[in-house]
């Protein structure tokens, strides 16, 4: 017994040491895996794992932390906030770097907030080069940029004086808000509906909701949480299809540069209707409502709904999509031009990637699974093989 | 608002690699109890098994970037054996667990269960670099400390700070084989 004892003991030295030999450490292994298993009563887990969570928390953000706490805290209480501020700064160290730095070290940021807000007599104001505050007074709105990637619109308390006015309008007039290549947005209407634009992509609405339907018009891909509202209808229209909500929470990708207008419900209910009353169909949650182009059918399939809205979270997520359906989304966020040397790569591709990531990374990932690229300033060029 | 439960495991990894610490606690939620159950068999002990946890999952938070699996699980209960060596030297029931190995040659018949990434966590944590190099990493992978900072420190120049690192960082690399995280991409 004794020898024994001493047995594991030195192997214990022995591993820790840096002097264990494989079957050592095979041995030690062995022993760890026959405790395994046995009767013993067990704590529960459950009432431990939050204090240890919460001990882990603290020891990795050591003394104040390099990104404070409060900047999280803060993001989750404005509760809209899913873009980091950053993204402006990277953009603009790139483009400093770009201009220096040789081929083989080029690298592209990734996007941030930046969009253009088009007031109904043409007037244009581009949202990233303002402060945070108030932007516009139409009337019976008010616009006000609340963070750096948010514009709000407010309903004017009645009588309220002296502020800026920039454009006094009908309450009908349209506004529109754009997002470029390698931008993003968040927008809230003044009936509270939610309204995340991802890149490329731009919304049309009216300055305040005055029908018995509240309708905005859409191209490339959005996200909605449409505030409840039984007597009045939301309806967004895209080139192809027009989708009416009762009070819900959708995606909509409908870029000129995919084959089909996709309509993804997360909750709720919507019904997609084609473009000219030609057919319709009510979505479930989970559901995902696909109009091909050129097509008078809705397909309709289970998706998984997180993949979809990855983006709005801040990740680019792929789930089975082919070299073009990949690029079409690195060239939109990085804001980058795509052209393919030789014949396309057949593979599918899967995965996520965290937006903040800079285009080298991702590129050099590609590279690891054997699609090789090369980065020619803002131009990805995919090799053959 | 979808949360990350839905993530596979790989999402959850590109994620972690990324610095994102939603994903991180999603890899707790989903591994911790299994682990703690692990080092409860052996050391019977709440607050010794707690440590344990808990240092296994900050090693993995400081060490995001240069984790390279395909998957954690056995990876990360690798780390908890190895924790558990320093946790039955100094454990309460020291002599109590050291009594309960039968002697070598015993387990013969046993299967061999996650080996591998066993052999490959001890030679990560015990490959001996010069101490100098060891310095330096764990002022910078521990502690946090800039490359300016460390310099400053030791009295050297960033340079050799940046040079020791990659260095280290590469026999690192190599010791955990070079499954990149990136490869999630291909189906």
């Amino acid at each position: 017994m004794m020898k024994n004892n001493t047995g594991l003991a030195e192997l214990l030295e022995r591993i820790s040491g840096g002097q264990a030999s494989e079957e050592d450490i095979r041995e030690y292994n062995r022993w760890c895996h026959s405790l395994q298993g046995k009767e013993v009563p067990v704590p529960d887990f459950n009432d431990l794992s939050p204090e240890i969570l919460s001990a882990i928390k603290k020891q990795i953000h050591p003394g104040a932390g390099r990104y404070p706490l409060k900047f999280w805290i803060k993001i989750a209480a404005a509760v809209l906030v899913l873009v980091s501020a950053l993204g402006g700064y990277y953009l603009r160290t790139s483009h400093d770097l770009s201009r220096t730095a040789r081929y083989q070290h080029d690298d592209v940021a990734p996007g941030g907030n930046k969009a253009t807000l088009t007031l109904a007599n043409g007037h244009t104001i581009i949202l990233d080069a303002m402060s945070t505050g108030d932007v516009a007074d139409q009337g019976s709105s008010l616009i006000k940029k609340e963070d750096s990637g948010l514009v709000v619109y407010q309903k004017a308390a009645a009588g309220m004086k002296g502020r800026p006015s920039v454009d006094r309008q009908a309450p009908t007039a349209f506004n529109t808000l754009s997002v470029p290549r390698g931008g993003q947005y968040r927008l809230i209407l003044p009936d509270g509906t939610k309204i995340w634009l991802n890149s490329a992509s731009s919304v049309r609405y009216p300055v305040a909701f005055t029908g018995d339907t509240r309708k905005v018009i859409i191209t490339g891909e959005v996200y909605l949480e449409v505030a409840k509202d039984a007597g009045r209808p939301f309806v967004v229209a895209t080139r192809s299809a027009e989708i009416t909500v009762l009070g819900t929470s959708f995606n909509i990708n409908a870029y000129d540069d995919e084959p089909a207008v996709n309509t993804t419900l997360v909750e709720g209910s919507v019904k997609v209707s084609l473009s000219g009353n030609l057919g319709q169909a009510i979505l479930k949650p989970g559901e995902q409502a696909s109009v091909g182009n050129g097509k008078t059918t809705i397909g309709i399939k289970k998706i998984n709904v997180d993949n979809v809205i990855a983006w709005v979270h801040g990740h680019l997520s792929l789930e089975d999509c082919s070299i073009t359906e990949f690029m079409n989304q690195l060239s939109r966020w990085y804001n980058v031009d795509v052209e393919y040397a030789g014949e396309k790569p057949q593979q599918r591709f899967g995965g996520m990637i965290n937006r903040n990531a800079s285009l080298s990374d991702v590129l050099s990932a590609l590279s690891a699974g054997g699609i090789h690229t090369r980065l020619e300033g803002r131009k990805i060029i995919v090799l053959s093989h | 608002m979808p949360s990350y439960k839905n993530y596979t495991e790989k999402q959850l990894l590109a994620l972690l690699h990324g610095s994102d610490e939603r994903a991180f606690t999603e890899i707790y939620r989903r591994h911790a109890e299994s682990l703690y159950f692990f080092a409860w068999n052996i050391l019977r002990d709440t607050a010794e098994c707690k440590d344990a946890i808990q240092e296994v999952f900050v090693w993995l938070w400081n060490n995001r970037r240069e984790i390279r699996v395909k998957e954690l699980k056995p990876y990360l209960l690798a780390a908890v054996k190895y924790k558990l060596i320093r946790a039955i030297r100094n454990s309460k029931r020291r002599d109590e667990i050291l009594a309960t190995y039968p002697g070598p040659a015993a387990f013969y018949a046993g299967q061999e269960v996650e080996l591998k990434e066993l052999q490959a966590i001890v030679r990560q944590f015990t490959r001996a670099l010069p101490p100098r190099a060891k310095e330096i990493f764990d002022l910078s992978r521990n502690q946090h400390l800039s490359n300016r900072e460390i310099a400053a420190r030791m009295n050297i120049s960033e340079k050799t700070v940046e040079n020791q690192m990659t260095i280290t960082l590469k026999k690192l690399r190599h010791t955990l084989g070079n499954l990149s995280v990136w490869s999630i991409f291909f189906f």
